[in-house]
């Protein structure tokens, strides 16, 4: 007998339809955004041929811009285009009634979302850049090699010269893990995720209202947080503008040893509070999918 | 076998179902009547699991459909008045559905949309409102479904698709397939449905089947009015009346005069078929 709660054969059976719907419904939107790497690189190339009469390629910044920008655009759009329409009545009803179990529904929307678009984006989009750098030497570096062989802690010492600088190196060292590009896949699922509830959560203006609901969000938590940390460090601070005090990462650490801490295990801290603020949200999505009515 | 306990159900303080008790037995096709308002849809979205009941309780062979179990979903379909237009053709809607209801025939599918004639290649999403509630009509009994729930189907269908729809369910349900068909369009499925359940606010009038009704009720199409009817209406050539089956004579039921003798007598009635679906 087949489990009702999650039956990996059904669950495959669903996921696979569920990703057909996804390439239906986003996929060609999908592709436009992941080859703006070659289109708005041959645009460029183009435009700087025309008016200067030689071809020069987008340099790496700009194209990490354009990454970022776009990356953007997949985050608020893809949720809201691939499941909004859930809470529309007859989609809804439809979705509900099929016979594969919650979990199933649910885990699969998840993969969906959080690992096969970003995937599918960041694949195509990285992978066409590494070919136009392959193929056309003014392109310089691929973002690709910029981002995953580019020694940023050597690079950030080889900035330090003096030995007040030199002295502070430990913990500009630990600083700079925040360059490990790893670190950032958990913020990529996490915004996908928050404007996946969005879409489950509201009928109209789905990526408008998550995005007004962030903002007060973040108001709210600057609201509260900002008076407890000032004071919690104001006279602290207070005491040393009033004196000579040289600043020495041994005094900063006892000072401040809070901030000090989670300055020298910033990949941790990341990590732990994008782990438990995406729990909340894999939570919350699974509380709408399972509470779904219609 | 499906019962339903003492249901009741509200959309905030407007309460649509109250202390609705009712079974419902396997292989009959029951047309659930009444007036606007009364909760029919929410009834068989309660059925299909799509809401949950704010009290009593609703069992379909032992499962709670809110639970939405994979199996219990399995066993049902329910075809609501409106539906969606897949971004597909029919038939490859129909095959990727179609997958997750363990008895879903694909050629079945093919050949009540044959029947209903409707192109299985046309895009769904490019279909008129009849020809995308046919090709959900097609798929619904395709799919084999032990209960089948239908809301208002004749709805948006043209006269030659209303025969067509009466004899692809006749000739596509199976002897043990539950069907309860909701409807306004009496006259579309007067041949179809049998028991019927007329259902009022806060109260099923009426859960019986056409046999017990026309036992205890005798539809009189006479020229002459009859002091003792229960209702009666003119009719082109004559007049429609119900009276009480005292000589138990047999009739032809029409479902329109009983529906409003049912609604202008509902006591009556009620003690006449001694509550039974209480």
């Amino acid at each position: 007998m087949e489990s009702e709660v999650f039956n990996m054969n059904r669950f495959w059976r669903y996921f696979k339809s569920d990703f057909n719907a996804f390439i239906s419904r986003y996929g060609i939107t999908l592709l436009v955004l992941s080859t703006m790497a070659v289109t708005s690189y041959a645009f460029n190339g183009l435009i700087t041929l025309l008016t200067t009469g030689h071809w020069f390629g987008t340099v790496a910044p700009i194209r990490f811009l354009l990454f970022f920008v776009l990356g953007i655009v997949v985050v608020m759009t893809a949720p809201a285009k691939l499941y909004g329409h859930l809470t529309d009545r007859k989609e809804g009803s439809a979705f509900i009634m099929l016979p594969a179990s919650r979990l199933e529904k649910y885990v699969s929307m998840i993969l969906i979302t959080g690992i096969v678009i970003p995937l599918i984006f960041g694949l195509i989009y990285f992978g066409l850049d590494i070919m136009v750098c392959m193929l056309d030497k003014t392109c310089g570096q691929s973002m690709f090699s910029l981002m995953f062989f580019t020694d940023f802690k050597s690079l950030f010492a080889s900035t330090l010269s003096s030995s007040e600088m030199l002295e502070w190196s430990p913990l500009m060292n630990d600083i700079t893990s925040v360059f490990t590009p790893f670190l950032y896949l958990d913020d990529v699922f996490q915004g996908l995720m928050v404007f996946l509830l969005g879409a489950l959560i509201f009928k109209t203006s789905k990526t408008g209202k998550t995005l007004g609901c962030l903002i007060l969000l973040g108001l709210s938590l600057e609201m509260i947080l900002s008076p407890i940390i000032a004071v919690s460090s104001i006279n602290k601070f207070q005491v040393m503008m009033g004196t000579d005090i040289n600043m020495t990462p041994a005094l900063f650490s006892e000072t401040f040893p809070l901030i000090s801490w989670m300055l020298h295990h910033v990949v941790l801290v990341d990590t732990l509070w994008d782990g438990m603020l995406n729990c909340l949200l894999l939570f919350l999505i699974w509380l709408r999918v399972k509470r779904m009515k219609h | 076998m499906i019962k339903i306990e003492k249901l009741a159900f509200s959309y905030g303080d407007n309460t649509v179902l109250k202390d609705i008790s009712m079974k419902l037995e396997e292989g009959r096709i029951y047309g659930l009547l009444g007036e606007n308002g009364v909760g029919k849809t929410t009834l068989l979205t309660l059925l299909a699991g799509l809401k949950k009941t704010d009290d009593g309780t609703i069992e379909i062979d032992g499962y709670n459909p809110f639970d939405r179990k994979p199996s219990f979903l399995s066993e049902i379909y329910y075809l609501p008045d409106e539906v969606p237009a897949a971004r597909t053709s029919a038939l490859s809607f129909a095959s990727d559905r179609g997958q997750f209801w363990t008895k879903f025939d694909l050629n079945k599918f093919r050949e009540i949309m044959q029947i209903l004639e409707t192109d299985e290649k046309m895009r769904m999403d490019r279909m008129s409102y009849g020809q995308l509630k046919k090709t959900y009509i097609s798929f619904a009994l395709a799919c084999n479904t032990k209960y089948l729930f239908m809301d208002e189907p004749t709805n948006g269908l043209d006269i030659p698709s209303k025969s067509q729809f009466r004899k692809a369910v006749s000739k596509y349900t199976s002897d043990d397939s539950t069907l309860l068909i909701s409807t306004h369009q009496v006259r579309d499925l007067e041949a179809l449905i049998d028991p019927i359940i007329i259902l009022d606010r806060k109260d099923v009038l009426l859960n019986a089947s056409l046999d017990e009704i026309t036992e205890k009720l005798y539809f009189d199409y006479s020229t002459s009015i009859d002091p003792d009817a229960l209702y009666s209406e003119l009719i082109p050539g004559g007049c429609i009346q119900v009276v009480p089956n005292t000589t138990g004579a047999e009739s032809k039921v029409n479902i329109e005069a009983l529906f409003n003798t049912v609604h202008k007598h509902k006591d009556v009635i009620k003690e006449m078929f001694n509550n039974k679906n209480a």
